[in-house]
């Protein structure tokens, strides 16, 4: 019997049988996911949120007021049919600005989540796989870092620096970063006493070779859990230095920013600030819900807050 | 266990050093002068070269180090641009109340967040326990400043119930200052007028301030509640015939309590962070809300300050959580 | 009546891929007094067997599908949360297999007695539960058993570890002692002694035993009647002595058969070929026909019930070829010298 007998039906047969585990493996994945309704829906609010970041400017009933539109005229009106959360004080739509705003919030905590990924990873795998002094040193940095909460000293490097979205962003990029390090570097260690790898140093494997193939590739399931909650807690910390007045400043259209102006017309304009704060709740909801199934599917006894 | 201890406190001292230089190193990158902020707006160039020499802004850095190093033994923070204080003293006039806030707040969260853990846990799957998680997880993403004002205006301003702001209403008599924590000392002074209307003002803060960590205590007493229950030793009362509500409440809560401890530690840094919000929103004196008017007002020394002492607040805090966990789990106690 | 009696017992597993008929009609009865051992490899479902009499399966995701235990009479299923507790520990004590995993890591073993001890005797003095505590830990022959209520678990040796687990068992006094491989995770010295703890607390305190391994050496050592499990169900059921000199069921031969002969150890044991079924998909019929080498038609039709070999035997067989009678001595799995 010829390969070329049946092709289309023995090479799909093929790939199936080769890849069989990989493909029960993600099957299982989507069983697990698909039966938490909280997982569900935070993969719905997270897609929602990514679907508004890329092309909300051009869905909002208001095009004009996401580009900072002066319309004194309709200025600080309460909720209504046209203005679903009201107008602020430049006249311009809340809505359309929190939905322009969503791209804001998207790229600022890609950034942040990115950046410092970027750099802890490396850093971690480092102190985990070598251990001895680097591991040291690695880990005493890393636990200065972490000895103070990051917002206080988000808070610091903004003051120190002026305020700006990208002062805060670089600020709380170098307050994200060690918390990489420490889950990767546990990571990394107990990879490194795994019975596998040990053979393949026997085996002449040089370093290199080795964290290509062993270690970062198990060190990918933690790293995208916690990427996904920190999404939603990096435009969390943003916002809450753009309200302190340390991060976005007004016109740009950054949530917690919008928060601070709206701040000031509180009690009377109250409605100022519901929508910005509602779409940081939802948004941060979305990614910790996502975070979370995600660590379930992947990662079932891990048990952190 | 002293032995212990000892290490533990050399390492915090290793610690406090690095945030030391980290704090140097912050306010020495700064794109604004030192020398000129402190002068003045309508300082002249000499005068600014005066300011300069007399903080030893031009002396190397190494040099500016170490001077700031022997400052701070001495207790010295600087002083502040705005307030006019030196630093320290500011410092220990607000430490107290952000201490009374998150002590409240840290008290509430697990005087609420740990039997719901346990609650949820035995009731799994039921509504209760959906609407806990439901909880649970919108605890930790309320942005904690849109929830502050969102009460503040409903509770405080529309209702009425409580007071929108401050520490204690102006017309009420301030207690002696023995702690320098207002709610604390009026009830050690037996000034009960003065105890209601700081709790009446403490509610609110303290209330938004324990919100991520009872989530977070929630989350995992719960998730770990249902694993210990799930765990050998607790099939083994329960075939003993141990009653349900001690296997339960003892046997496997304190198994559950490790983790959970661990969570208070880290939560109690994250709501040290969010003083810095809550105290802004509802003008509580207190280190947040006097870091958050410094860094606006680009006045370096108190922010720097703010951050050490928040800084040695953790570690302290976290020193107490090791410590916890090894009188907890005797299994540790050997290391 | 019977102390023990489950009948046609039937209990499956919700899981992943589909539901596992974990128990597939399980009827046992136990008279007072008796040693019985269940012997099988591992997933046949003794162990869920056991712990189905004081209902430990949790219950999502096991779920019991038919049939009925009954103690002293009384419907163990059917009982309240108040009857139930009082089975446990008070008339069926239950001993396990991993003492690490299965004493409290951070209580002493003092205070773990403590709780055991005053589920069922609530009214007790500290001083009483104490000494009653201390006569337990000596009757499992604990030396310095005061000093040791003061332990933690993880301070103790396994063998220490498990007679503490068999003196929490016994801390009710109960009538049935269910040993759940109380020895498998033990060194094999220890073995012995745990082993024949058991047997002498059994022999002194007129208890009930029920004791459960993998181990026919085990078994054999500690019971006089032994049942012989496959795949969820009851293949053979027979005083101990007649089972070694006379295995019936082509399994239990087959397991005899793999035991190692000393006396010839050039000789490779014979193994039974094939594996144990998938139990969400089981063979229709007789679990074990796909192995047997006396499989007939009807052992894949009709599942064969466990009867004794004749009217008033307590020896039971369920296997259409035995019951078939005639001569199957000649028909052996292959591998074995005749």
């Amino acid at each position: 019997m010829s390969d070329a007998a049946l092709p289309a039906l023995s090479r799909r047969a093929r790939f199936r049988a080769e890849h069989a585990g990989t493909l029960r493996g993600a099957r299982f994945f989507v069983w697990t996911f698909s039966r938490s309704p909280s997982a569900l829906l935070g993969l719905a609010l997270v897609l929602a949120f990514l679907l508004l970041a890329a092309i909300g400017p051009w869905i909002v009933p208001y095009p004009e007021d996401a580009r900072g539109a002066v319309n004194l005229g309709r200025r600080l009106l309460p909720p209504s049919a046209a203005h679903w959360f009201g107008t602020d004080e430049m006249g311009n739509d809340i809505l359309t600005r929190v939905v322009v705003g969503t791209r804001t919030s998207f790229w600022i905590g890609l950034t942040i989540t990115g950046l410092a990924a970027l750099v802890g990873v490396p850093l971690g795998v480092a102190a985990g796989y070598f251990g001895g002094r680097i591991r040291t040193a690695i880990m005493r940095v890393t636990d200065v870092f972490l000895a103070v909460p990051g917002l206080v000293l988000a808070l610091a490097i903004v003051a120190s620096l002026g305020p700006g979205i990208l002062h805060g962003v670089l600020a709380l990029t170098l307050v994200w970063w060690p918390g990489y390090v420490r889950l990767i570097e546990a990571k990394a260690l107990t990879l490194r006493g795994e019975s596998y790898v040990e053979a393949a140093r026997t085996m002449g494997a040089s370093h290199g070779w080795i964290l290509a193939r062993h270690i970062l590739p198990n060190c990918v399931s933690p790293i995208v859990v916690k990427a996904s909650m920190d999404m939603g807690m990096a435009i969390l910390a943003a916002a809450s230095l753009g309200f302190i007045g340390l991060g976005a400043k007004s016109p740009a259209p950054e949530w917690g920013a919008m928060i601070s102006v709206g701040r000031g017309y509180m009690p009377d304009w109250w409605w100022y600030p519901a929508a910005p704060g509602l779409f940081i709740f939802l948004t941060v909801l979305g990614f910790n819900l996502f975070g979370d199934g995600l660590r379930d599917t992947l990662d079932p006894r891990s048990n952190r807050g | 266990m002293l032995r212990f201890l000892a290490r533990r406190i050399g390492y915090l001292a290793l610690m406090l050093g690095g945030l030391v230089l980290v704090t140097f190193v912050i306010s020495n990158v700064t794109p604004a002068d030192p020398a000129a902020l402190a002068a003045g707006p309508d300082a002249t160039p000499a005068m600014v070269a005066t300011m300069r020499q007399e903080y030893g802004l031009d002396r190397p850095l190494p040099e500016q180090f170490a001077r700031y190093v022997g400052d701070l033994l001495q207790g010295r923070l600087g002083r502040s641009i705005q307030t006019g204080n030196a630093v320290t003293e500011d410092l220990l006039r607000y430490v107290p109340a952000s201490l009374q806030l998150v002590l409240l707040a840290m008290g509430f969260a697990c005087a609420v967040g740990i039997p719901l853990g346990v609650l949820s846990a035995v009731r799994r799957h039921s509504l209760f326990d959906h609407a806990v998680r439901v909880l649970a997880v919108s605890g930790v993403a309320l942005p904690a400043f849109w929830i502050a004002l969102l009460l503040q205006l409903v509770l405080a301003v529309w209702a009425g119930w409580l007071p929108t702001g401050g520490q204690l209403s102006i017309a009420a008599d301030p207690p002696p200052v023995l702690t320098g924590m207002v709610l604390l000392d009026s009830l050690l002074a037996g000034q009960w007028g003065t105890a209601g209307d700081a709790a009446a003002h403490a509610v609110l803060p303290a209330f938004v301030l324990s919100l991520p960590c009872l989530a977070s205590v929630l989350r995992v007493n719960r998730a770990e509640m249902i694993e210990v229950l799930g765990s050998d030793h607790v099939t083994a009362a329960r075939a003993h015939g141990v009653a349900p509500r001690r296997v339960v409440g003892l046997l496997a809560l304190k198994n559950a309590m490790l983790p959970t401890l661990a969570i208070i530690g880290l939560r109690f840094g994250w709501m040290l962070g969010s003083t810095v919000l809550v105290e802004t929103v509802f003008d509580w004196p207190g280190l947040g809300l006097y870091a958050v008017n410094a860094a606006i007002a680009a006045d370096f020394k108190p922010v720097m300050g703010v951050t050490l002492t928040i800084g040695l607040l953790f570690m302290l805090a976290n020193l107490l959580v090791d410590l916890a966990y090894g009188w907890l789990d005797p299994r540790t106690r050997g290391a | 009546m019977s102390l023990l009696e489950i009948t046609g017992l039937a209990l499956a597993f919700d899981g992943f891929e589909g539901r596992a008929h974990v128990l597939d009609g399980v009827s046992l009865s136990l008279e007072a007094g008796e040693s019985v051992g269940i012997v099988g490899e591992t997933g046949c479902g003794k162990s869920v067997l056991a712990r189905s009499v004081l209902r430990l399966n949790p219950s999502p995701p096991a779920r019991v599908t038919g049939g009925g235990i009954r103690f002293g009479g009384a419907d163990v299923l059917a009982m309240d949360a108040a009857a139930l507790r009082r089975l446990r520990g008070r008339d069926v004590g239950m001993v396990f297999q991993d003492p690490v995993t299965y004493l409290n890591p951070v209580f002493t073993v003092g205070r773990q007695m403590d709780e055991v001890i005053r589920a069922h005797e609530p009214h007790l003095s500290r001083a009483a539960i104490r000494a009653r505590s201390v006569a337990l830990l000596e009757s499992v022959r604990l030396p310095e058993a005061a000093a040791l209520l003061d332990r933690y678990p993880h301070e103790l040796s396994g063998g220490m570890r498990q007679r503490v687990l068999i003196a929490e068992a016994l801390a009710g006094n109960p009538r049935l002692l269910i040993a759940d491989e109380p020895t498998t995770a033990l060194d094999v010295t220890i073995q012995r002694q745990v082993l024949a703890l058991i047997a002498d607390l059994v022999r002194r305190l007129g208890l009930t035993l029920l004791l459960i391994s993998h181990d026919l050496g085990v078994i054999g050592a500690a019971c006089r009647r032994i049942v012989v499990m496959y795949a969820g169900a009851i293949v053979e059921d027979a005083p101990a002595e007649e089972l070694f000199r006379a295995p019936l069921h082509p399994y239990t031969r087959g397991l005899l058969a793999a035991i190692p002969d000393l006396a010839h150890p050039e000789r490779m044991p014979a193994s039974i070929p094939g594996g144990i079924p998938d139990l969400r998909d089981p063979p229709r019929g007789c679990r074990f026909h796909p192995r047997c080498p006396l499989a007939m038609p009807v052992c894949s039709a009709a599942k064969p019930p466990l009867d004794p070999i004749e009217p008033g035997s307590c020896h039971r067989v369920a296997c259409h070829a035995v019951a078939r009678a005639a001569d199957v001595a000649g028909a052996v799995p292959a591998g074995v010298p005749a």
